[in-house]
């Protein structure tokens, strides 16, 4: 390459790696996740959900409870650190975080149950527990309807 | 001082240039990459660690899309499951390569590509360790890393140094701007939360009783912080490069026993070996002296 242009490519991709960067240390402060901003051990804070199968007949049912086709929820969200929500846990990467999942994974789980034909739409009614573990706000979340 | 007679004060265009002269100098000084070659080495066990739990799965015929995943964007193509297999295992070989040196750069290359394509596949599989690793991977990737005694432009190195700075500042940043963080409450329910562990770990008596006491942790916060910045900024400095690459290894052995962080204490201190001053490489025909320390 011509030793000019090596020159200006150099510097195009340090600067816009650098402003990249700094872009995503400015955006962790509002972005639920952080990725890239590097806020390592955010909060103490704490949650806990009730997560349930909304019927036909609307009634609501523990995810935990047995489901159709052999569903299980902590199958379903494995990996993701929502499998066991029933248990007041520390939300590791933030509250906004777990929030975030929590509500994108009913919204997977209620388009990935085929088997289940009588399940409306999931629900989780989420306690939490702010940093010095007073009680936060309750916040529920709801899956699309599925028909 | 005062300029001499006659002397004309340099314009802004003039000191511009001078700074852009400055910075192409910086970037395109030529080095020898030895700290590339060792952290090399280094992030190959790393890479085998942090793909282990995806080779595993697939071993038991999971993948990620089993459960619960989330693309980043709508419009991001899906993997097909037999190609992200086949690049998992691939990974891992690479891994192995680059611990060896068998085709050490191309193996950096495409470990980099896998760890940082599993990242990007599904939105679960973020956390701060494994973009850490897939950033140092790529750095890796770019600057000449196969060969102990390679040369190339500096600028790798100095990216790789301002990301792993940025980890260290932007953690004491968020912390210092966290009145929670700031005034202890963080630390001091972490532990309140795992009080059961900390009783039962074989910590004497005085030491279980001093980190379950609030007051303790308004001073542990601040040190943290304090720690935080020393790293990120005293890395920078010739002057106080040993020290802070002392406090960092010993600060992120205290989060390897304390917290799960996967791969990242072992990273964070692995990637310590770029703070090593490189050895100058003779300059092509036409490079300007340096004038700026390492």
């Amino acid at each position: 390459m011509d030793p000019r242009r090596r020159v200006l490519a150099r510097r195009v991709v340090v600067v816009a790696v650098v402003v990249a960067q700094l872009g995503f240390l400015v955006r962790g402060y509002h972005s639920p996740h952080r990725e890239l901003g590097w806020q390592m051990f955010p909060e103490s804070t704490e949650w806990q959900a009730e997560v349930v199968r909304v019927l036909d007949d609307g009634r609501r049912v523990p995810v935990g409870e047995p489901w159709p086709g052999g569903y299980t929820w902590a199958t379903l969200v494995r990996g993701s650190g929502l499998s066991y929500p029933d248990q007041r846990q520390h939300a590791d990467a933030g509250l906004a975080a777990v929030l975030d999942d929590l509500e994108h994974a009913l919204a997977w789980v209620a388009a990935n149950t085929p088997a289940d034909t009588e399940t409306r739409r999931l629900d989780a009614v989420v306690r939490t527990w702010r940093n010095d573990a007073s009680p936060g706000p309750e916040v529920r979340l709801t899956s699309p309807e599925r028909r | 001082m005062t300029a001499p007679p006659g002397a004309v004060a340099p314009g802004p265009r003039r000191r511009a240039a001078a700074w852009l002269g400055a910075l192409d100098e910086l970037l395109g000084r030529r080095v020898v990459f030895r700290s590339f070659a060792r952290l090399r080495m280094l992030c190959g066990p790393i890479t085998l660690w942090h793909l282990w739990p995806f080779l595993a799965g697939s071993l038991d015929g999971r993948t990620y899309r089993n459960a619960y995943w989330r693309p980043y964007a709508s419009w991001l193509p899906e993997v097909p499951t037999p190609l992200y297999l086949v690049a998992l295992w691939l990974g891992a070989g690479a891994a192995v390569a680059m611990t060896v040196g068998w085709r050490a750069q191309a193996a950096t290359r495409v470990a980099a590509c896998v760890v940082a394509g599993n990242l990007l596949v599904s939105s679960t599989h973020f956390h701060n360790n494994r973009a850490y690793l897939a950033l140092v991977l790529a750095a890796l990737a770019i600057g000449p890393c196969d060969r102990r005694d390679a040369v190339g432009p500096a600028w790798p190195l100095w990216l790789l140094r301002f990301e792993a700075s940025c980890v260290y500042l932007g953690s004491g940043l968020s912390k210092l701007l966290d009145a929670d963080w700031f005034a202890g409450t963080v630390t001091w329910q972490r532990v309140v939360q795992v009080r059961g562990l900390v009783e039962a770990s074989p910590l004497p008596g005085p030491v279980v009783e001093l980190l379950v006491d609030p007051g303790f942790h308004t001073v542990a916060a601040k040190a943290i912080i304090a720690t935080e910045w020393f790293i990120g900024l005293g890395l920078w400095w010739p002057r106080t490069r040993r020290k802070a690459i002392a406090v960092a290894i010993a600060f992120h052995l205290a989060i390897w026993v304390s917290a799960e962080v996967q791969v990242f204490s072992a990273l964070g201190i692995a990637a310590l070996v770029i703070w090593a001053r490189p050895q100058r490489a003779p300059q092509r025909p036409g490079d300007q002296r340096a004038v700026i320390g390492t």
